[in-house]
């Protein structure tokens, strides 16, 4: 770590304004590229990257493995692809009426390292059309949609959704050490090694 | 459609990404409602989702652009302290995925997006670039809103004050109201910087301006100086005065060559020798033939002055004339014409015989004024118009007598309308009636056709004056 890093650091933490704003001009050019897309929040993810920059380097965090400005850099970049894919995150219809009562909703599986492992493991056993159908279907494509573009009969598709949702459901659970995959979806609710990993989880 | 738990489990997916139509998602959540193995294949459906929809973690996606920039154990190492924000950590991952990083960029370009977005900012972020990147400012609410952040300091304190020292929680607080003026501050520096680039681009524009203008005036000059030098017109040549010097007749030459309106001549010459001095001579000759053509032009006014003077003197000396002279009175304009008509016997007494006289009367009326020698007085007369046949045309029955009076002889006046005798020559007969009669001393109002071809020895009357007249 280069002095000047530290006395930089040591000078912004201590409100120095030619710190100050040396760092804020560091990030402003390292978010620049987020402007366009955070357009409607980007005064708040801007603030949101201050406050944590500034947490951070109070908390010691940064400890000179690389340059101030890559540390910045980084920071940046979390914070603004963070509230990117926020903004950008599909909002599943409103199923209140159908959760009512129901405990055994699946949180997302992506929140920890082990469950990205876990993500891994399951893709690489599912096929690529699976992972594209179901991405197409993340995308917000209609079956109609889908048909048509992928020339298949939508009745087709919709039974080829299911079992590429069934291989993918099944195969998660016999990584959790789980029972073997039923063929059907409607025994495989009632597992207790399903209900087990996915409140476990 | 007849909802069944086949078809409920097909249509899930798109339950989830809410691309049913109405009646389809209708039928489906009411049959979700009375079913619970479909409730836990909507579970399923979650969960597949979930794991379809997987992307690398923002953290990821920074250590491996960092790796992939740096390619050393630097940008593992910063993105291993990025990993540690709070946020999932990356410092594995960032290395041992990066396989599995790179085959999911592949297919999904929303990652692929992202992580040029990612590149972007780190290129930005590059020292090297700073000097060759320029970033434009946010738009100016963007800045003014900026001013709203709280100061950084303040919140570091906040964050900090569960670990960090007591002495650097009170720096920072402290730092804060400081803090808060320094965001201001660097929006007035940045305002500053752009007046001053804006006063200097304002300046470097005068300048310009004010070179372009210098140039200008001299061109101008040195146009004044070419047109002087250039000969007077043949047209309207000068007198040379005495003194001042003849023009070259090369100069005036290379003079008309060269056009005025030409950019190549309004244009400065070299500023060689041969040329600079054959210049000067020229200007030399243009400034003395201006002074003699001053000098003449001031001759020239001061003889239009003495004219001046001369026409004035003049103009009073017709004004005292013309008022020394009597009044001619009214003038009467008219188209009547008085001719003076002799007797035809003059010639016999030697006075010379007068001719015809001449009577326009298709221009207008006449009134002849008939002279006559006789003193002897008739208590009536008589006019006969003959024609040169001797034939009878007419008596005029205007004739007005004025009687003569000591002195003078008696004279009649007799007025013939327009058109009244065709043009040709005729003779009139003035004859008097010793007997008298009434209409002698009435004037008679027009001609009346004769009654006989042959008038002159009517009985009563004695033939007084023979007149010639010719009617045009």
């Amino acid at each position: 770590m280069e002095t000047s890093d530290q006395e930089m650091v040591s000078r912004y933490l201590q409100g120095d304004a030619e710190a100050m704003g040396t760092v804020d001009a560091w990030i402003s050019r390292a978010a620049w590229p987020y402007q366009r897309r955070l357009s409607g929040r980007w005064e708040d993810v801007l603030q949101d990257v201050r406050l944590e920059v500034t947490r951070l380097l109070g908390q010691g965090r940064f400890r000179g493995e690389s340059s101030l400005r890559t540390y910045l850099w980084q920071v940046v970049s979390h914070t603004c692809l963070d509230q990117l894919r926020a903004l950008g995150r599909w909002q599943w219809t409103e199923l209140a009426e159908v959760d009512e009562g129901r405990s055994a909703l699946a949180p997302p599986v992506t929140g920890g390292h082990e469950d990205r492992d876990l993500v891994q493991r399951v893709l690489e056993r599912v096929s690529g059309d699976c992972r594209q159908m179901w991405r197409l279907i993340a995308m917000g494509h209609s079956y109609r949609e889908m048909s048509q573009r992928m020339g298949v009969a939508e009745g087709t598709l919709r039974v080829r959704v299911l079992r590429c949702r069934e291989k993918a459901v099944a195969v998660r659970r016999e990584l959790l050490g789980g029972a073997p995959a039923r063929r059907r979806n409607v025994a495989a609710a009632s597992s207790p090694n399903f209900s087990k990993g996915a409140n476990g989880e | 459609m007849t909802m069944n738990c086949d078809l409920a489990a097909e249509l899930l997916p798109w339950l989830l990404n809410g691309t049913l139509e109405a009646a389809e998602r209708r039928e489906l959540i009411e049959h979700l409602r009375g079913c619970d193995a479909c409730r836990a294949a909507l579970a399923d459906t979650r969960v597949a989702w979930d794991l379809f929809d997987w992307h690398p973690p923002a953290a990821a996606l920074v250590a491996y652009a960092g790796a992939a920039e740096a390619g050393g154990s630097g940008a593992k190492a910063g993105a291993a302290e990025a990993g540690e924000r709070g946020a999932p950590a990356a410092s594995g991952e960032a290395t041992a995925g990066a396989g599995a990083i790179e085959e999911h960029l592949a297919g999904c370009p929303k990652c692929a997006a992202e992580l040029e977005l990612v590149r972007t900012s780190r290129l930005l972020a590059d020292p090297a670039e700073d000097g060759r990147i320029v970033i434009l400012p946010a738009p100016r609410e963007q800045a003014a809103g900026r001013q709203e952040v709280p100061a950084p300091a303040a919140a570091a304190s906040a964050a900090a004050a569960t670990t960090a020292p007591a002495a650097s929680a009170t720096a920072s607080v402290a730092a804060a109201p400081a803090a808060t003026a320094t965001w201001g501050r660097r929006d007035d520096a940045a305002a500053r910087r752009a007046w001053q680039r804006s006063a200097l681009a304002a300046s470097v524009v005068g300048l310009l301006a004010a070179t372009g203008w210098i140039e200008s005036a001299r061109h101008s000059r040195e146009l004044e100086r070419r047109l002087a030098a250039t000969p007077a017109p043949a047209a309207a040549p000068v007198p040379a005065p005495a003194g001042a010097a003849p023009v070259p007749a090369g100069a005036a030459a290379a003079a008309k060559a060269r056009p005025l309106a030409s950019p190549s001549a309004a244009a400065p010459p070299a500023p060689s020798g041969p040329a600079e001095a054959e210049l000067r001579r020229r200007a030399a000759e243009a400034e003395a033939r201006l002074s003699a053509l001053a000098d003449q032009n001031r001759q020239l006014q001061q003889q239009v002055a003495a004219l001046g003077r001369t026409a004035t003197e003049l103009s009073q000396r017709s004004d005292a004339l013309q008022a020394s002279q009597p009044s001619p009175g009214p003038r009467i304009e008219s188209d009547l014409m008085v001719t003076d008509v002799e007797p035809a016997e003059r010639a016999e007494r030697g006075a010379g015989a007068p001719a015809a006289a001449a009577i326009p009367l298709s221009s207008g009326a006449a009134t002849l004024l008939l002279h006559t020698r006789h003193r002897d007085s008739y208590p009536a007369y008589e006019i006969e118009v003959r024609d040169v046949q001797g034939r009878l045309i007419g008596k005029p029955t205007r004739v007005f007598r004025a009687p003569g009076g000591q002195d003078s002889f008696e004279e009649f006046d007799i007025t013939l309308g327009r058109g009244a005798l065709a043009p040709g020559a005729y003779t009139l007969h003035l004859f008097g009636r010793p007997g008298g009669s009434a209409e002698s001393s009435a004037p008679l109002e027009s001609i009346s056709g004769g009654s006989g071809a042959s008038g002159t020895a009517r009985s009563g009357r004695e033939a007084l004056e023979t007149y010639s007249i010719r009617v045009s």
